[in-house]
């Protein structure tokens, strides 16, 4: 019988087995449903941790205050977080980098074109991937068991008392039993019957930027067995990205960056949305729910030979074309819709001083939408279009705990805990602040670890 | 509007290899604080063969962004940055070779043509020492005269002048021809003295095989520094034998005092510990490249590297096996063994895995100097 079974193999269940670990618990034992070489789920795609700090810290500069940090959350999700959860994630995420570093995990300073982030994130040397190499290295030198290809299918439990967990590991079913578990397994993002059980026939065009394992196996089974759920199962990190990604693991490089330096239409050759509203972050944020409200749920962002040189790389060639016509054309767009939309645009467009790094006064004039910064003339060829679809990063939808990450049934499980995004609704509604998913995961993976070591 | 860079270079395979996984790579940047190759990246949008032969020279194989990458097969996206540079650095070995053609023929076939050299080199020593004087001393114990009984000063100076000379003007010639490449592929501000002082730092501490601090993910994704230390005791040990040839140089010519030197000697003791070290170096790169990753080595170049470094090994060894036996019988041939694979050595420099260092030191060079210019792109995360 183990010490404790920790379900998943991300951020939140490494940080989880390796807490465990500390607090006394020796038979520890992590089930990764994936492969050895596709493990660490949606973390591997992840590259930074929102930490607070009262000085500077390593290669974080000045302070990050808990209360700004709060204010950043309260902002972005309109008030759709726990407070008191929240409060305890922020506070304790001063302790982490620290941590992390005896576990392995190394940092850099901010990435190139993440300059508004060397305050606040705390950037990993390598990215994710590394992040978990590190966690899983450290995890084996302690003897900690790790199995992979195995995929729970349900837990036994004797009223709230979690005893353990089926697998399917290679067509055959195993049994664990253990005195505690944490469950670390992600969210139902991979689940395409689900995505469309929440957003209906539109979810069929959604891509997914994360892994293909988080199917919500565990999560469907934890609130059919009477956990309490927490959040809207429509709420997620949802961002346009580029429509020829892969639909799994495309992660950060199908991000489409030029948004705000043209225009976007949908495939009525229609714009639909004030492109220049604020900058990257909440750009971000939103982009992707717009695209999935458009027919077909196809967005196309169009720039002309100004823009070019001016946004963060993407990973296909765009459409290119020397009229917009043509552009049209090889887009499958109706030219004369389209010549109509951006000359309707050019001609909406105020003379004012383009500066990209300021909300500036290029803004447009009587038309609907308006586009309110950075506006400027569609008309220096070459044209150049990507084609956008909403990529779900993860969902929000999860497991109501209290702070020691006790699952809540009717009363909370004396011996089931919860980490990551399975439970990151708790803290996360709505909305998304970059890099406050490894902060959940990471807090919450060291508590749950600590506390299933103590029930154990 | 942007600087499109003009190329001239044709393309080939390897290159546009490299192009793609650069180009999804410069949409990533997640390994931007590993080694030098990503910051040049990201001043690039575009990847002409150029820039191609610039940053896969700035690549050290140390594998840390293979393992940290998430477009990894069994991605799609198959992105393996250290097999793409090394293909690429291969095509620099023979494109920007002088001749180009012993670079190919190298190429082809590297380690039937140092086998050759080394052979007909001992041949060549052979028949000319059997040619003057007696026989016999090439299997007798050697007189107070030592090396110079079996070989005359004259005869060395004149087969190790030439073939010194040769290779280092081949060598020049092809440092001149990537470093204009470099300078066409962008009009950058020199900064001597620093770009001198950061490249020497870079050279002399390996500081990119370090895998951005805790060293290269050799066999596993664990960094290790085994690779660099192994690498720089050859480094630093082929350093003191050439200082140790140099010092009895001088001694010869200036201070009127011909080889052979006690043992407590600067000559002898800058050789024998170099050697030492180049026997320690050498053997360790070959046991730890035996269990090094798939990812991080290509078949067809296995030869090339494993048989520059067994050479390495060859010429420390019989080097030292030299020092030992130097007054018995077994001294001629063991000496007349050396003097081959050192001049093999030479002749072959110009398009063996030598090379490595000249153009990854003039990418480094270059590298610094891009550094200390201001990126020309305008890409804002606004």
């Amino acid at each position: 019988m183990l010490d404790v079974l920790v379900i998943g193999g991300g951020n939140a269940a490494l940080c989880a087995a390796l807490s465990a670990h500390e607090a006394g618990a020796r038979h520890v034992a992590v089930y990764e449903s994936s492969p050895e070489a596709e493990r660490g789920g949606n973390s591997i795609h992840t590259r930074n941790i929102r930490v607070m700090h009262r000085a500077p810290l390593g290669h974080l500069s000045e302070s990050y205050p808990e209360e700004e940090f709060f204010q950043d959350l309260l902002r972005v999700t309109g008030g759709k977080t726990t407070e008191p959860l929240a409060r305890m994630v922020i506070e304790e995420s001063e302790t982490c980098p620290p941590w992390m570093q005896q576990h392995g995990v190394r940092f850099q300073a901010c990435l190139g074109g993440t300059l508004h982030l060397g305050r606040t994130n705390n950037f990993f040397l390598g990215g994710g991937k590394a992040l978990m190499n590190a966690y899983y290295r450290s995890a084996l030198s302690k003897g900690i068991d790790v199995h992979y290809d195995s995929a729970a299918t349900e837990l036994l439990f004797d009223g709230n008392r979690c005893l353990g967990a089926r697998f399917e590991r290679n067509g055959v079913e195993v049994e664990v039993r253990a005195k505690a578990v944490v469950v670390a397994s992600g969210g139902f993002e991979s689940n395409r019957d689900w995505l469309r059980d929440a957003w209906g026939p539109a979810a069929d065009q959604f891509l997914i930027r994360g892994c293909r394992f988080n199917q919500g196996t565990v999560l469907r089974h934890l609130i059919e067995h009477g956990a309490q759920s927490i959040g809207d199962p429509t709420q997620g990190h949802c961002v346009a990205i580029d429509a020829r990604a892969p639909l799994y693991d495309g992660g950060i490089v199908t991000r489409i960056d030029c948004v705000s330096l043209g225009i976007v239409v949908n495939k009525h050759a229609q714009r639909f949305y004030d492109e220049g509203e604020d900058f990257w972050p909440k750009r971000y944020a939103i982009w992707g729910r717009l695209v999935a409200q458009q027919p077909d749920q196809i967005g196309y962002s169009i720039i002309d030979a100004k823009a070019q040189g001016r946004f963060m790389p993407p990973v296909f060639p765009g459409e290119t074309a020397n009229s917009i016509a043509e552009l049209a054309h090889k887009l499958g767009l109706d030219p004369n819709s389209l010549q109509k939309t951006v000359d309707n645009y050019n001609q909406a467009v105020v003379p004012g001083t383009f500066d990209h790094a300021v909300l500036d006064d290029c803004r447009t004039e009587g038309i609907s939408p308006p586009k309110t910064h950075w506006a400027q003339r569609i008309d220096t060829a070459p044209f150049t279009a990507y084609p956008l679809r909403p990529g779900i990063t993860f969902t929000y939808l999860g497991i109501r705990v209290n702070d020691r990450a006790q699952v809540l049934f009717d009363d909370y499980s004396p011996n089931l805990f919860a980490a990551g995004e399975i439970m990151a609704g708790n803290v996360l509604g709505q909305g998304y602040v970059a890099g406050v998913g490894m902060t959940i995961g990471t807090v919450f993976g060291r508590i749950a670890g600590r506390e299933a070591a103590r029930a154990a | 509007m942007i600087h499109i860079p003009i190329s001239v270079l044709p393309s080939t395979p390897a290159v546009d290899e490299g192009a793609r996984v650069m180009g999804i790579c410069n949409s990533c940047r997640y390994c931007e604080g590993f080694c030098a190759v990503f910051p040049a990246m990201e001043r690039r949008l575009t990847f002409t063969p150029e820039s191609m032969h610039f940053l896969a020279n700035l690549c050290h194989n140390c594998g840390a962004c293979y393992h940290a990458c998430q477009y990894a097969p069994p991605h799609a996206f198959a992105i393996e940055v250290p097999k793409a540079m090394a293909a690429i650095r291969k095509e620099t070995y023979t494109r920007f070779a002088f001749p180009q053609a012993l670079g190919t023929a190298y190429q082809q076939q590297g380690l039937a043509l140092s086998l050759a050299a080394i052979l007909a080199f001992f041949v060549i020593f052979i028949v000319g020492a059997l040619s003057v004087g007696d026989p016999a001393r090439l299997i007798e114990a050697p007189g107070p005269g030592l090396f110079y009984e079996i070989t005359s000063h004259g005869l060395l100076v004149s087969l190790f002048g030439p073939v010194f000379l040769f290779a280092v003007s081949a060598m020049v010639i092809s440092g001149m021809k990537y470093w204009t490449m470099l300078r066409a592929s962008g009009n950058e501000a020199g900064f001597p003295l620093q770009e001198a002082a950061e490249t020497a730092q870079a050279v002399l501490t390996l500081r990119y095989l370090d895998g951005g601090g805790d060293g290269c993910p050799d066999q596993s994704d664990a960094p290790t520094q085994s690779r660099r230390i192994h690498h720089h005791l050859v480094f630093y040990g082929f350093m003191l034998c050439l200082a140790s040839t140099s010092v009895a140089t001088l001694y010869h010519y200036m201070l009127n005092l011909p080889a052979p030197y006690p043992f407590f000697s600067l000559p002898v003791l800058l050789g024998t510990v170099g050697g030492i070290l180049m026997v320690f170096g050498c053997t360790g790169l070959l046991a730890t490249r035996a269990k090094r990753n798939p990812a991080l080595k290509r078949a067809d170049q296995s030869v090339m590297d494993v048989g520059f470094v067994v050479l390495l090994l060859l010429i420390a060894a019989s080097g030292l096996a030299l020092l030992a036996v130097r007054t018995t019988a077994a001294m001629p041939l063991v000496h007349l063994f050396h003097l081959s694979t050192v001049l093999a050595f030479f002749l072959l420099m110009p398009y063996s895995k030598f090379v490595h260092g000249l153009y990854r030191g003039i990418a480094l060079w270059w590298h610094h100097r891009e550094q200390r210019n201001p990126t020309r792109l305008k890409l804002s995360d606004g």
